[in-house]
């Protein structure tokens, strides 16, 4: 029996597709043969397998919290859908094309599409509401964890951090070929007149004396 | 309610950056409502958060151990008061949804128009009260705040946490919220 399970938001609405292996009457759905994502403002809707939407399970989630911590990752990670948010309202997916179903005649090694915050957290949220459904796919459970300290680029990058290094070096050796190349001074032989002690002078008879004698008298 | 929030392994207090963080969502949705302040302590009560946040006092002095704050308290913040403030941010959020919504939609519209957020009225008096809170209660000496100086700058960093609340506000935004603080932290 053919089930169907939709989870809808303004923007976003996930469709999947699927049987029951339990038989007849059994409304857990754990064989996935369709899966569509349809994203408002999108001329299309994406539509693929199992892997498609375990692709995005694994990227989209992961991104969601990337975005919530705020870091910056040392490197892009390795999944089959990349998730790009650097520009402003603007989240990048790029969906290899081997994991969609496109349309006859048509063929694409990768589809990139361009979705808003709010889209983004639409789509988050549908997937999360797929997770906590019991009836489909019960072992498909999101896993969150923190990503490892290795996983986050560094606040300062690398070069960025050795730059003042890097300038203080040159300008030392720039200096120290600067001064090699210089002579070195001389040394001057003394003055003998400037070794002769200053010539005393007699006190001048104009200038008041330091201690004038007392009035006589009196 | 907060044993969905795992003890992450070899971090006994909350990281500098997760106070940051859970201090800016707060100070985001207090923007967003005049009244969250007040919505925040009920839904303390409602949680039975009481035993960690008796009263208002202690929930600013735990909010005051966000390392960039004027008054700033040094003293680490245990595990259990941080998924208390998780547990809070995203109660409160999820409260605000449709009001998170409608201004990430204008939003969406003015980008599209290439017009400035501050054309809509809203928006414009969310992101002015952020503006606002943020530089009465963080101290922009720090260097990291220097950035913040600029308005445009904040007005980024307002528009991030309006998106950063609706992640967490959804099913599993708790979840999300909480390993999210430890990024970078594990080893």
């Amino acid at each position: 029996m053919l089930l169907q399970r939709q989870y809808s938001l303004p923007n976003c609405t996930l469709r999947i597709e699927g049987l029951s292996s339990q038989g007849h009457g059994a409304g857990q759905l754990d064989v996935v043969t369709v899966c569509e994502c349809e994203i408002v403002g999108q001329p299309a809707p994406l539509k693929g397998g199992k892997d498609f939407l375990v692709a995005l399970l694994s990227s989209v989630p992961a991104a969601a919290q990337t975005w919530l911590s705020g870091v910056k990752l040392r490197r892009s990670p390795q999944q089959a859908i990349q998730v790009d948010t650097q520009s402003f309202n603007q989240v990048w997916l790029r969906i290899p094309g081997d994991l969609l179903l496109l349309p006859e005649g048509t063929s694409a090694r990768m589809v990139e599409i361009c979705l808003t915050w709010l889209q983004l957290a639409d789509l988050v949220e549908a997937l999360d509401q797929f997770c906590s459904d019991s009836q489909t796919l019960p072992t498909l459970t999101p896993t969150f964890s923190s990503l490892p300290r290795r996983a986050i680029a560094p606040a300062v990058p690398l070069r960025q951090q050795l730059t003042p290094l890097g300038i203080g070096a040159a300008s030392l050796a720039v200096m120290a070929a600067l001064f090699f190349h210089m002579p070195v001074p001389q040394r001057r032989p003394e003055d003998p007149e400037l070794n002769q002690p200053p010539p005393t002078t007699a006190p001048s008879p104009l200038l008041p004396e330091a201690n004038p004698p007392a009035p006589a008298g009196n | 309610m907060l044993a969905v929030l795992p003890d992450p392994p070899g971090i006994s207090v909350c990281p500098r950056r997760a106070r940051w963080q859970l201090d800016l969502l707060l100070l985001a949705l207090e923007s967003v409502d005049l009244n969250a302040s007040e919505l925040m302590l009920q839904v303390v009560r409602d949680l039975q958060l009481q035993v960690m946040i008796p009263n208002r006092v202690i929930f600013w002095q735990i909010r005051c151990t966000n390392p960039f704050r004027q008054v700033t308290q040094r003293t680490p913040l245990p595990l259990s008061e941080t998924k208390a403030l998780t547990a809070i941010v995203v109660q409160v959020a999820r409260r605000h949804t449709a009001t998170l919504r409608h201004l990430l939609l204008v939003l969406d519209q003015l980008h599209a128009q290439n017009l400035p957020p501050e054309t809509y009225a809203p928006l414009a008096e969310y992101l002015d009260r952020f503006r606002r809170h943020f530089r009465k209660r963080m101290n922009l000496q720090r260097s990291g705040l220097f950035l913040y100086k600029d308005n445009s700058a904040l007005n980024e960093l307002a528009l991030q946490l309006l998106v950063q609340l609706l992640l967490c506000a959804g099913t599993k935004g708790m979840e999300r919220l909480w390993f999210s603080l430890f990024d970078g932290e594990v080893s």
